[in-house]
């Protein structure tokens, strides 16, 4: 058996273009003396034949124009810049100097501002990777410890703990693949409106947010990431949240909603 | 190995730049296409695939993690997309792929849409796993390599399979007269 085994590895080998010179000789020796084999490798290489012959048939795409007018072109639009002084609502420089600032006061109180009270920036989010409500998704203040699961499966391992305030909920989700591979996060929409996932283990993350019903990333190994779920108004118990690597689903399991 | 033309054009169109985008589908609409024809069996919806496969990726492009090769991503979605596909399509009893529009004779052009539709359904009859080393390999001709950083598998592993693979593909053909 092993000796086939090994006799096949050659056989693809030699089909894939890989043995050397002195291994092809050899390998055609061993050919004429096991007819078996040698009926072995003639199918087989009928087989690349027919690979080869219906490959060469395939035409190539040229619909690149119809793909991209079905992208919303508004998705990664980016927002405007402002200046200074329209930030502050200061757009008429005269009036601002009529009251007696000088100009090195205004940029250093500009700069003040435009620091320390980002628009959209909420809990180290940046605003410019998120679309949606970004105020709804963030308003995670005063959250209370309701739950929290802890499983394994067979392909990589989930803990999710969750913390429920009125309207929305932020849930820890730990998971660990084997390799680097498609996630996907599925959620009823009927429950929850809104979703958003941020990675704390894996700086710098984006944060991707949808409300279609699933997120999907790529991420491999061991990673932690945090779930904002913004809740229906009066999204009944229990919801449910499916992770799933590539497309076959490793877990699911149910958040149990409590009131505050 | 990263590509840094692919990965500035991803930023590009996170930036607000579509024709960025543009860019990467007309670069990758072809292998995608042939990805999607294969698993579905069918150009019409190959092309409705291929459409979802991007789309899909341009929305989710903010999740796209820059330390992988944009390719391997977009070719997971991909694959994700197709195989779904396939395993909740109710198989069409007649395969209608089509082929292009090449000079040659009625016959000619008769033999080839044979071949194509007696190689989908040994093609389909394989479990997905091995369908999609089978199309990487021999209908996009990605080198070992290249299917081990799709699939974030090592060369060894991608061999091993796709050996396994042929294997079985060859007893299909075998059981289906096209040997």
């Amino acid at each position: 058996m092993k000796q086939h085994d090994e006799l096949y590895i050659l056989m693809n080998r030699a089909l894939d273009g890989e043995l050397t010179e002195e291994e092809r000789k050899e390998f055609e020796q061993t050919l004429e003396h096991n007819p078996e084999a040698k009926k072995e490798y003639e199918e087989l290489k009928k087989t690349f034949h027919l690979l080869e012959k219906d490959a060469a048939a395939l035409d190539e795409a040229d619909f690149a124009g119809r793909i991209i007018e079905n992208l919303d072109p508004s998705l990664y639009n980016p927002q405007p810049k402002k200046s200074f002084l329209e930030a502050l609502g200061l757009s008429n420089i005269g009036g601002f100097f009529k009251y007696g600032f000088g100009f090195a006061l205004g940029l250093a109180v500009g700069f003040f501002v435009l620091n320390a009270f980002q628009p959209g920036v909420q809990n180290g989010i940046p605003a410019q990777k998120v679309y949606g409500t970004m105020a709804e998704i963030s308003a995670t203040e005063a959250l209370a410890d309701i739950d929290s699961y802890e499983f394994t499966a067979r392909d990589g391992s989930i803990s999710i703990t969750t913390k429920l305030a009125d309207t929305v909920s932020i849930a820890e989700i730990s998971f660990a693949t084997n390799a680097q591979n498609t996630v996907t996060i599925g959620f009823d929409q009927s429950a929850i409106s809104l979703a958003g996932l941020k990675s704390v283990t894996a700086p710098p993350a984006g944060f991707a947010a949808s409300d279609e019903g699933e997120i999907m990333i790529t991420a491999g190994g061991r990673e932690t990431y945090l779930l904002y779920l913004k809740l229906q108004r009066g999204a009944a118990s229990p919801l449910s949240v499916t992770v799933s690597v590539a497309d076959s689903v490793i877990s699911r399991r149910t958040l149990q909603v409590k009131p505050d | 190995m990263i590509d840094q033309e692919d990965n500035k054009l991803v930023r590009q169109t996170l930036d607000g730049n579509t024709a960025a985008f543009t860019t990467l589908v007309e670069k990758y609409q072809t292998p995608i296409y042939h990805l999607e024809l294969k698993l579905s069996g069918d150009s019409d919806d190959a092309k409705d695939l291929t459409q979802d496969v991007f789309i899909k990726a341009y929305e989710k492009l903010n999740t796209f993690d820059f330390k992988y090769k944009f390719f391997s991503w977009l070719y997971r979605i991909g694959m994700n997309e197709g195989i779904n596909f396939k395993n909740r399509a109710k198989r069409k009893t007649e395969l209608d792929q089509r082929l292009p529009a090449e000079e040659g004779s009625p016959v000619e052009e008769l033999e080839r849409k044979e071949l194509s539709n007696m190689m989908q359904l040994c093609l389909d009859k394989l479990k997905d796993e091995y369908q999609t080393l089978i199309i990487m390999k021999h209908y996009e001709g990605f080198s070992y390599e290249e299917i081990g950083e799709i699939l974030e598998l090592s060369e060894k592993t991608v061999k091993s399979r796709l050996y396994m693979a042929r294997q079985q593909l060859k007893k299909i053909i075998l059981d289906e007269g096209g040997v």
